[in-house]
């Protein structure tokens, strides 16, 4: 073998060498790496867009950025009606594409919620329709009525003509839920005063509520305005009428003095608990997940200069109350029938505000 | 490269792969100690949740309990203080109460801000809270219609949480706790000590619950490796549902991976294995390339020496083909010589030329067959053949010298020995011929003895040759060298003797090819014998018979330089560069009569054989320009070359040499220098029958005396009285006796017919039959050996021939006539005579 035959044959060796090292280290390394297991994957289904405020963007917003913090991805449906069934649609193509968990974020899908829990067994629902369950759903909801009470409070301190308008959806467990909590509040500070309720009929439509408002200020002279619908279409009359208003779910942003506050909630903290226990493996332990200020999910958006100190003070002080285990549906309550619905010593159990707010608190006329 | 560069180099090349191996092994290492602890810590973390699971089923035991007193406690208000007492006599550990939503106690007294979890009881749900100080309280609400009134609760006691909640029981290595969520303990495992304080608290264990905790955000349970001063564990939590609780714990690493680690062991074992393995196929590896190189340098040196071996047969080869060219040359025309001469004294000399010539062929011919054994090329050409002729081919030969040296040669056959046998009948009468020869080399007086006996076994005869001379003898100390190459014995007393000293070294080794065995027995001084044995294939059954050494020899003699044929209508072309060499074939194929052209180069030979057709072309081997086989293939192109024999002829007397030509195409082979006779078998085994005419005695040679006419006139006219000359008559009899007195006889005989039809010509002027028989009278008086006669005869002939040339011009004729005329008488007369005085010579012999 010459000097030439001889490098070449030693140039192959180290060759072969390496690459069966390499071979051997990169197997190293395809072994000791777990295949890439698809990130979890939840769904969640909106009544409207999820650019739209009130109700739905910040659904969305917190489901994103829950999802986001917990590396799970999230497949939307939005502008889903619910409507021939789009909703089941919907549900069966999050599951085919790999969702475990689907959110159905509207009172709207209840229907559609009933067949889906048992049509996907395996699958983690969530709802915030409490009026449905099932061993893989998850009623989901926050104790907005705190807010609500407090709000009512202040709505109590603030009006002149004792008259409150409030703009409802529909009378369900929880629209009126929110009616009393707030009439409660408000009877709190207030004992004289009165909650008118308009129900529009619809958790969205501009029209109607934008009728009602007007008709609450106008015609019944209410100068304290609340809503119940996904938009806030009551508070834009009463803005523009100049009258103070309580917004819900979303911070108008201290557009003027009337806007005084909104109840609003934390939507990501309290998705990322939930989805939290879903990917724990324990969703379908839960009946329901009910948590509210106690957990900061719930609050009061910064108040509008309007609110004094003196005002500010007291509503500090029920909260303080109500933190300390003074419930709103506690000691003695009427309903508007004249009906003791609780005793002195009682407090309403979670399970009957949830499913079964069938009734209005004393104080509390409904305008047809 | 340098020896030891190789071997350092190789070293290192083994000292990187070891490294090399012993990371990626130390990789593997980690890799399955990490892919091992992974599995365990999924393990213990299923068996966490397991865990969690039993410990919130314990919780669930005593909501249970108090959901079931409540339901009682619903019915029947005023039953609150039985109820307390029975519930603290079930269970002595904790103690129980009612609150109602005032926060009034009754039984174990708790408050409502030691355990905010009381109030999500009085919204319904039943809770387990946990205070530092106070215990763990297990509440669950009373409702009364859609509302709450009392929670029903039972509190235990720090002191007593771990009989109650403990999960020590699990498994003996294994320490479980329940921690609240705040961290602090809420459930220590029994015997909790300061000691456990400080495992806790180690810096590993708590990066270990650290990792845990993070990992429990995301799943139910967790486990995790750590290996710190305190050892090697695995630390594990899972949330219990629905409450704020924990469960936490560790477990030894022994515990889980006792097993698997004996797995590990062996892994580890094994690539130990592997790489001692490897560095042992290295290092044999190693030693092999080295060897590897050392053959290669041996074969070098091997590839070497063959080639100069080559280089010597080559040299052979060709010195071979030069000497005998020359040696062609001399015999050719020695025998030429001693053909045509009728000086004795002439004679002598070209004999003595014959014998030294051929006495340096047999040495050059010993020497090339000593090169092709020695270079393994001697082959063996096997056939069947008859024992007889070759013992009368051998002592024919050997008769010869032994009786040329006086000596006796005396041959006994085993006339029962069969004829027919197998085997090589050229290189067994070489080697009888040289041992015999050597017998009688080696002997001065006495006899040499040649007896043939055998055995038979089955096919196979085991021929028993012995020669015994009474020769010198060998010295035993000499014995041992007698078949050694070169040895020459007793140098003092054999100055006098040829020979290469080859001669007994190719004896010995062609019958050692040939599964033959030779002994010597010897009185050094008083003789040798050389008895050979040599197993031979039996191949008919017929059998020697008696064997009459003296009466072959006579007539093996008739056959000696006689022209066995003659051929006058065949055309023979001689082909060779060599003038020397077309001389000494066209002289010795002269006595053919065949019809003789020459041609000094293929080119011409083949532009010859466009002309005119040959029955035969002797073709020298190697001619400048195209040599023998390449003007073979042209000729072989040409038209009219389909009944053309051709012959090489070569002075490369090697072996296979013969089989290459005839393979090329040639039809007979001839190797030069070659013998009258050689010449005379190969030309008429080649040309065809019907051209073949046997030799009458009396037209030997009769053309071959040219001698001038004129002379012959002048010796004619000296009118000397006719004599016959025994000597030449015999000559042209092969100096056979019998033969001559056949001729002599015959001669005398035809006398007077041939006188009378000569006559009748004369009278005639029939010139042309008068020619013919003129002719005829030339060549039977040369054959009987009177030269007046055949002169005579000659010179008439020639007058004859003038005559009858058709060209002859009238003045010639008259003159041919006058002289035929004038000499007819006298060749009568002394035709008569000579016819008389054979007829005398043959009456007495």
């Amino acid at each position: 073998m010459n000097a030439k035959q001889r490098s070449k044959y030693e140039w192959g060796l180290l060759l072969g060498l390496i690459t069966v090292i390499v071979l051997f280290v990169s197997s190293l390394w395809y072994f000791s790496n777990d295949k890439d297991q698809e990130p979890p994957m939840v769904g969640m289904v909106l009544l409207g867009g999820m650019d739209e405020e009130g109700w739905n963007a910040p659904q969305y917003r917190g489901m994103k950025k829950a999802c986001d913090s917990m590396g799970v991805k999230l497949l939307v449906s939005d502008h889903n009606s619910g409507l021939d069934g789009a909703c089941a649609d919907a549900v069966r193509e999050m599951v085919k594409n790999g969702a475990g968990m689907v959110f159905l974020t509207s009172y709207s899908y209840t229907t559609d919620a009933k067949t889906l829990i048992r049509e996907f067994p395996q699958i983690a629902f969530g709802t915030n329709s409490a009026e449905c369950r099932g061993r893989n759903m998850t009623s989901y909801f926050i104790r907005m009525y705190q807010g609500r009470y407090l709000t009512g409070a202040l709505a109590g301190l603030r009006t002149k003509s004792n008259i409150i308008g409030y703009v409802a959806a529909m009378p369900n467990s929880e629209v009126n839920r929110g009616i009393n909590a707030f009439t409660l509040g408000v009877k709190r500070t207030n004992p004289q005063a009165r909650v008118i309720v308009m129900y529009t009929g619809s958790w969205q439509d501009e029209e109607i509520e934008a009728a009602n408002a007007n008709r609450l200020i106008t015609k019944e002279h209410a100068d304290v305005i609340t809503y119940h619908q996904d938009e806030p279409a009551a508070a834009n009359v009463a803005e523009e009428l100049g009258i103070d208003y309580i917004g819900y779910y979303e911070d108008l942003q201290n557009r003027s003095e009337h806007d005084l506050t909104s109840v609003v909630c934390n939507w990501d903290r309290y998705y990322e608990e939930i989805v939290k226990y879903y990917l724990k493996g324990e969703m379908n332990f839960v009946d329901n997940r009910w948590v509210g200020m106690e957990a900061g999910l719930v609050e009061l958006s910064p108040f509008s200069d309007a609110v004094d100190y003196e005002q500010r003070g007291i509503l500090d002080q029920l909260k303080k109350e109500m933190m300390a285990g003074n419930f709103v549906f506690a000691g003695e309550i009427y309903d508007n029938q004249g009906k003791l619905r609780c005793r002195s010593d009682e407090v309403i159990r979670d399970d009957r505000l949830l499913q079964h707010m069938d009734w209005l608190v004393k104080g509390v006329e409904v305008l047809e | 490269m340098s020896k030891l560069g190789l071997s350092q180099k190789a070293i290192i090349e083994i000292t990187l792969l070891i490294i090399i191996l012993f990371i990626t092994g130390n990789i593997l290492q980690t890799q399955i100690s990490r892919k091992l602890n992974d599995a365990a810590e999924e393990s213990v973390s299923n068996m966490t949740a397991d865990m969690a699971q039993l410990a919130n089923e314990r919780f669930m035991r005593y909501i249970s309990t108090l959901e079931a007193t409540a339901r009682y406690l619903e019915e029947h208000e005023d039953q609150k203080d039985n109820i307390i007492v029975a519930l603290n006599r079930e269970n002595i550990y904790g103690r129980a109460g009612i609150m109602d939503y005032e926060g009034h106690t009754q039984g174990a007294v708790v408050s409502k801000h030691e355990y905010p979890k009381l109030s999500r009881a009085f919204q319904g749900n039943s809770v387990v809270d946990y205070h530092a100080d106070g215990g763990i309280i297990v509440a669950v609400p009373v409702c009364y219609g859609d509302n709450v009134r009392y929670v029903i609760y039972q509190i235990f006691s720090r002191r007593n949480v771990t009989a109650v909640f403990g999960m020590a029981d699990y498994n003996p290595h294994t320490k479980i706790m329940i921690q609240y969520k705040d961290g602090s303990m809420a459930v220590p495992y029994e015997n909790f000590s300061t000691r456990d304080h400080e495992f806790w608290g180690n810096k590993d264990i708590q990066n270990g619950m650290a990792e845990v905790h993070r990992r429990l955000k995301t799943s139910k349970a967790a486990a995790v490796y750590t290996e710190g001063a305190e050892g090697k564990f695995f630390v594990f939590g899972a949330d219990l549902p629905q409450t704020e609780f924990s469960l936490m714990g560790y477990i030894p690493w022994s515990a889980v991976a006792g097993k698997i680690s004996s797995v590990y062991q062996m892994i580890q074992w094994v690539f130990t294995l592997l790489l001692l393995l490897f560095a042992c196929v290295s290092i044999y590896l190693f030693m092999a390339q080295t060897k590897v190189a050392e053959n290669a340098a041996l074969k070098k040196a091997r590839e070497a020496a063959d080639e100069a071996n080559q280089a010597k047969s080559q040299f052979l080869a060709n010195m071979s083909h030069e000497i005998r060219t020359p040696i062609n040359a001399i015999n050719g025309m020695d025998e030429m010589i001693l053909r045509r001469t009728r000086d004795k004294e002439i004679q002598r000399y070209a004999s003595n030329i014959h014998s030294a010539s051929t006495a340096l062929l047999g040495i050059i011919n010993e020497i090339l067959d000593f090169s092709k054994i020695e270079s393994g090329r001697m082959e063996l050409v096997t056939d069947n053949y008859s024992l007889r002729s070759l013992l009368k081919d051998v002592t024919t030969l050997v008769g010869f010298r032994a009786k040329a040296k006086h000596l006796e040669f005396i041959i006994n056959v085993d006339e029962k020995l069969p004829n027919e046998l197998y085997g090589d009948v050229g290189r067994i009468r070489q080697i009888l011929i040289n041992v015999i020869n050597n017998a009688i080399k080696y002997t001065d007086e006495g006899s040499v003895t040649f007896d043939v006996s055998g055995d038979v076994n089955d096919d196979t005869l085991l021929l028993n040759l012995t020669v015994t001379d009474t020769g010198i003898g060998i010295r035993p100390e000499d014995m041992d060298k007698l078949f050694q190459v070169f040895e020459r014995l007793d140098l003092q007393k054999n100055c006098k003797v040829e020979g290469t000293g080859l001669g007994l070294a190719i004896t010995h080794r062609l019958l050692t090819m040939m599964g033959g065995t030779v002994q010597v027995e010897s009185t050094y001084g008083e003789g040798s014998s050389f008895i050979i044995g040599l197993p031979q294939k039996i191949m008919g059954t017929e059998l020697v018979g008696d064997f009459n050494a003296d009466q072959d020899i006579e007539e093996e003699l008739l056959e000696v330089n006689s022209t066995s044929f003659t051929a006058p209508d065949a055309s023979i072309l001689v082909v060779d560069d060599n003038e020397m060499n077309c001389f000494v074939a066209t002289c010795m194929l002269s006595d053919t009569k065949a019809k003789l052209t020459v041609a000094h180069s293929g080119t011409e030979a083949l532009e010859l054989l466009k002309q005119e057709f040959f029955h035969v072309v002797m073709m020298d081997y190697m001619m400048p320009g195209m040599d023998g086989i390449a003007t073979l293939h042209e000729a072989k192109k040409l038209e009219g070359t389909k009944n053309t024999k051709f012959i090489i002829l070569t002075a490369t007397a090697l072996a296979g040499v013969r089989e290459k030509f005839l393979a090329e195409g040639f039809d007979d082979y001839l190797s030069k220098p070659m013998t009258g006779k050689q010449l005379d078998t190969v030309v008429k085994r080649n040309l065809p029958e019907s051209l073949l005419h046997p030799v009458e005695a009396s037209e030997l040679s009769a053309e071959e005396i040219t001698v001038a006419p004129a002379k012959v006139e002048e010796k004619a006219g000296t009118g000397d009285a006719p004599e016959i000359d025994r000597s030449i008559g015999l000559k042209y009899c092969n100096n056979s006796d019998m033969l001559y007195n056949r001729i002599l006889d015959m001669f005398s005989k035809l006398c007077e017919a041939n006188i009378k039809e000569m006559e009748d010509a004369f009278g005639e002027e029939d010139w042309h039959s008068y020619r013919i028989k003129v002719h005829a009278l030339k060549s039977g008086a040369l054959n009987i050996g009177c030269k007046l006669l055949n002169e005579m005869a000659k010179a008439q002939e020639q007058a004859a021939k003038d005559f009858l040339a058709d060209d002859a011009p009238d003045e010639q004729r008259n003159e041919a006539v006058k002289y035929l005329k004038a000499h007819h008488e006298e060749i009568m007369t002394v035709y008569r005579k000579v016819a008389d005085m054979a007829k005398s010579m043959m009456e007495e012999a």
